[in-house]
């Protein structure tokens, strides 16, 4: 490697190793929580988002207000949305996450009989149910398991009682938690008659997202108190992703304010014991910019190095999470180009901002008194 | 062992017509005062010096010798008087950082050369201020120290040379950018009296060669016998000025013959 | 140089210091907001009383632990129907889910100036009245007894001790002591509230009979978020330490219902229906 300014930055930092090593090691936490922390958020996303794009829903319709579930939407909005430009086909479903039998949660999807809501579900073993009017529901095949169900078994949903006439594999985490029986089945169970609580469009021009935006506000006019979002945005419409995001960010700018710190100091601590050194330099002849430059350098170097190690260590980090009792079959922790591009950005701002003011107090070095201190 | 002329050329007007002889310092009432005004190190120099001289400023520890070169190196800056390098003022408006990249080249005392790198990166630093490629820094690095005779120790470290090593090296590096001024500030201080020779040999082949202008601080008579010039400062004034032969080094006079 | 890193050094740390001060002054600000917020004991009580809402239906999912481990735990689903008003309560647990249960009630009535009664079924037996000395009988053989079908129903009575301050996971909380007046007929003879201030939800409750330990103790272990703004239990855990059993008790589905009379009639035990 030829004898450069990147060559000669590297060289100074290698003089105190276990300095550079830990403040190196300091930022690299920092990287890892932001690594972390939005592998899981975004892994979420994905999950959320597939589970949408799985059923093929484009636009997705629900009641105004409070939480998610909470509010009801009629049935007579899908009606509505039917007859609007630029819907190809509608559904809707009642979706429900409660208690039945003996697990505490488990949830309960009714969907339109011959909508395209079933389109998803692909029978593992049995069958689909014949029509909406049999008592049947199927269960994804983690549903089956939770509930120690087999095709043949019966399900107590409140007090209704249902055949399991097959297990399906539903393409997505949250499918294969799903019961699925025909909608009226589900209203009646649940008692909420005449009530669902989505309704899945698909568009006829898939993926033209202005006429899929101003189609939701056709949507909310038409059918007052409701709430329309492209598939893919649903997500953050969701208070507890929302939080999740904030956290994200929060967690991102604490690394990032504490990286600037660290390798500040190590930065400062380094420039003034070379005091001496830097006297030299500028009696060479080296301009102050140039020796600014060097700090800088310096202060990118041991931020890089923090990337490189926190990287390393936030994708095995992710691996393990992903594996871990906590969000296994959850969600999967994804890092993708964009995650690491973005921590790299972040590590090279840290890099910059932590020099500026060492590089500063450097080139501020009289020649004359700092070869005078010797 | 064979040392090669050293590789550059520096443009000296005509030495034989003494009228129309570059003033490359001209020096008017500089002084400088540290702690306040307590302490005078320079009371109101003035001086003139010719391009090609060789000049030894002489005088004992305190007298402001030291901080004469200083100001006449911008290493810092004078509290009163004023000076001219090549006719134009130094003051805060003169680009200091390129005169001491392009113009001056300096040897201390304490050679002051950075551990951590080789003895080819050291002689190499003072050329990242001009538009050289890696290569031809490196070439030149290579020449410079050929011809100051440490061609072995191109890749070792300053800690493992010698005294007289490492200030050689300091000369190459001083000679880095071609300049046209060299200062030193007590070159052979640290040095024992074998190397202390070396070193001065050394300089007065460089003054022989290149007829660059040099400004020799120091401390030991025998040292500024061999300058074409001696300066005598005493108290921060400047007591006696041998006024300077034109050009040649005086012939050496060994130890021997006192002063 | 030295003076120098002096002088930025004192003027990093009079930033520093300004910021430390900032900071203080703004954590005694929040401090004293939330104090100046929090509520005297009393009207903390107020606020808890259960509200008299017309009928509501609810659903919860019972967990029942033995004393010995080795037992596996027996899982119930049960339904709520119920109506509360500024003199009177009526409510009726019937229990849903598994088969073999499903069909078991009981029934609660309260009124002002008349002494509780009740009526409990079991699918294949008859129905069997009780009264005010059977308000300790365990429901559904969990840790819940008749007498706490009537949630919250403690904080009407007259009574009530200001005990102190105490902390559930860090979380500020006071502790109150309720005891009903000698025309109240209820099981108990005390209740002990650990509720915290802030998010106004009870954490922890002890119900004492005549010993000096508690008979249950139930600590709540997940709050949700009403409709209406407030903060509610959802999860709890009831604890018999005589018995060494415990239940746990899971809510949801909760929502406003209408019933007419006869849903509270004895005879209503004879069937299960869902409003």
């Amino acid at each position: 490697m030829s004898f450069s300014m990147p060559v000669i930055a590297v060289r100074n930092l290698m003089r105190r190793p276990l300095s550079t090593l830990f403040t190196a090691i300091g930022v690299a936490i920092g990287i890892t929580a932001i690594i972390a922390i939005s592998g899981i958020s975004k892994g979420l996303e994905r999950t959320w988002q597939r589970a949408f794009e799985v059923r093929g829903a484009d636009v997705v319709v629900v009641g105004k207000g409070g939480g998610l579930m909470s509010n009801w939407l009629d049935m007579s909005v899908k009606d509505r949305i039917l007859r609007l430009d630029g819907v190809a086909d509608a559904t809707a479903i009642l979706w429900a996450m409660q208690s039945i039998e003996d697990a505490p949660q488990v949830v309960i999807s009714g969907r339109e009989w011959g909508g395209f809501g079933w389109q998803n579900l692909k029978i593992i073993q049995g069958r689909m149910p014949r029509d909406e009017n049999e008592k049947a529901a199927v269960l994804g095949t983690t549903a089956a398991e939770v509930l120690h169900k087999k095709v043949g078994d019966t399900l107590q949903i409140e007090l209704e009682e249902f055949t399991i006439t097959g297990i399906v594999d539903g393409g997505a985490p949250l499918e294969n938690r799903s019961v699925t029986l025909a909608l009226p089945l589900a209203q009646k169970a649940l008692g909420q008659q005449g009530k669902v609580n989505f309704v899945n469009i698909r568009l006829k021009r898939a993926g033209v997202e202005l006429a899929a935006s101003s189609l939701c506000r056709e949507i909310e006019s038409v059918c007052p108190n409701t709430r329309a979002t492209l598939a893919r945005d649903t997500l953050n419409s969701n208070r507890g992703f929302r939080m999740l995001r904030a956290g994200s960010l929060a967690i991102t700018l604490l690394a990032t304010v504490v990286g600037v710190f660290g390798v500040m100091n190590t930065m400062l601590m380094s420039v003034f014991e070379r005091t001496q050194e830097i006297g030299v330099l500028s009696a060479l002849g080296w301009k102050r910019r140039r020796i600014m430059v060097l700090v800088l350098l310096e202060s990118m170097a041991l931020s890089l190095m923090g990337f490189a190690i926190g990287l390393g260590a936030g994708l095995v980090l992710i691996q393990v999470l992903g594996r871990s009792s906590l969000l296994h079959g959850l969600l999967e922790p994804y890092v993708g180009p964009e995650l690491v591009f973005i921590a790299l950005m972040i590590a090279m701002f840290v890099g910059v901002a932590s020099g500026l003011y060492p590089a500063w107090r450097g080139a501020r070095v009289s020649p004359g008194v700092a070869l005078r201190s010797s | 062992m064979p040392i090669s002329p050293i590789m550059s050329s520096v443009a000296v007007s005509d030495s034989s017509a003494p009228a129309a002889r570059l003033r490359i310092f001209e020096a008017e009432g500089l002084s400088k005062t540290y702690d306040g005004g307590r302490i005078q190190a320079l009371q109101g120099v003035d001086l003139i010096i010719h391009e090609g001289e060789f000049v030894a400023i002489l005088g004992p520890s305190g007298c402001g010798k030291s901080t004469l070169l200083n100001l006449i190196g911008t290493l810092e800056k004078p509290c009163a008087g004023m000076f001219l390098y090549r006719g134009r003022a130094v003051n805060d408006s003169f680009d200091g950082q390129a005169y001491r990249a392009h113009d001056l080249g300096f040897v201390f005392q304490a050679f002051h050369l950075l551990p951590t790198f080789s003895v080819i990166e050291n002689v190499q630093m003072p050329m990242f201020e001009t538009n050289w490629t890696a290569k031809e820094r490196y070439q030149r690095a290579n020449e410079l120290l050929r011809s100051v005779g440490l061609t072995e120790r191109l890749n070792g470290f300053p800690t493992q040379l010698s005294g007289g090593e490492r200030q050689r090296v300091a000369v190459a590096r001083s000679l880095a950018n071609r300049p046209s001024v060299l200062l030193a500030d007590e070159p052979t201080g640290n040095l024992d009296s074998i190397s202390a020779a070396d070193v001065m040999s050394l300089i007065i082949r460089i003054h022989r060669e290149q007829r660059i202008t040099i400004l020799l601080v120091t401390h030991d008579p025998a040292v500024a016998s061999r300058a074409s010039r001696e300066i005598r400062m005493k108290d921060g004034k400047i007591i006696s000025d041998s006024g300077g032969m034109i050009g040649l080094a005086r012939p050496h006079f060994s130890e021997e013959d006192p002063q | 140089m030295i003076n120098l890193d002096h002088l930025i050094q004192s003027r990093m740390f009079r930033l520093l210091s300004v910021a430390c001060a900032v900071w203080i002054a703004a954590g005694f600000a929040c401090v004293t907001s939330i104090s100046a917020q929090s509520l005297s004991a009393h009207e903390l009580i107020a606020r808890m009383r259960p509200k008299s809402t017309g009928g509501f239906y609810a659903r919860l999912r019972m967990e029942i632990h033995d004393s010995a481990a080795s037992v596996k735990p027996i899982v119930l689903q049960v339904q709520i129907k119920g109506r509360r008003t500024e003199t009177s309560l009526d409510i009726l647990y019937q229990v849903i889910y598994p088969k073999d249960r499903k069909g078991e009630g009981v029934l609660l009535r309260r009124q002002d100036g008349k002494p509780t009664e009740g009526a409990s079924y079991v699918p294949g037996g008859s129905i069997t009245s009780f009264g005010p000395g059977d308000l300790l009988t365990p429901l559904f053989g969990s840790d819940l007894c008749y007498e706490d079908m009537d949630q919250g129903g403690f904080f009407n009575w007259e009574n009530l001790a200001e005990l102190g301050l105490a902390t559930i996971e860090k979380r500020p909380c006071i502790t109150v002591e309720l005891s009903p007046s000698k025309d109240r007929d209820c099981g108990y003879t005390k209740v002990r509230s650990v509720i915290d201030t802030k998010r106004q939800v009870v954490l922890r409750l002890e119900k004492f009979t005549a010993s000096s330990d508690p008979l249950h103790i139930i600590e709540t272990t997940h709050v949700v978020t009403a409709d209406n703004g407030r903060i509610v239990p959802d999860k709890f855990t009831v604890l018999t330490p005589i018995r060494n059993t415990s239940t746990l008790i899971e809510g949801h589905s909760q929502k406003a219902a209408t019933y007419d009379n006869s849903q509270f009639k004895p005879e209503a035990l004879l069937q299960l229906t869902r409003p």
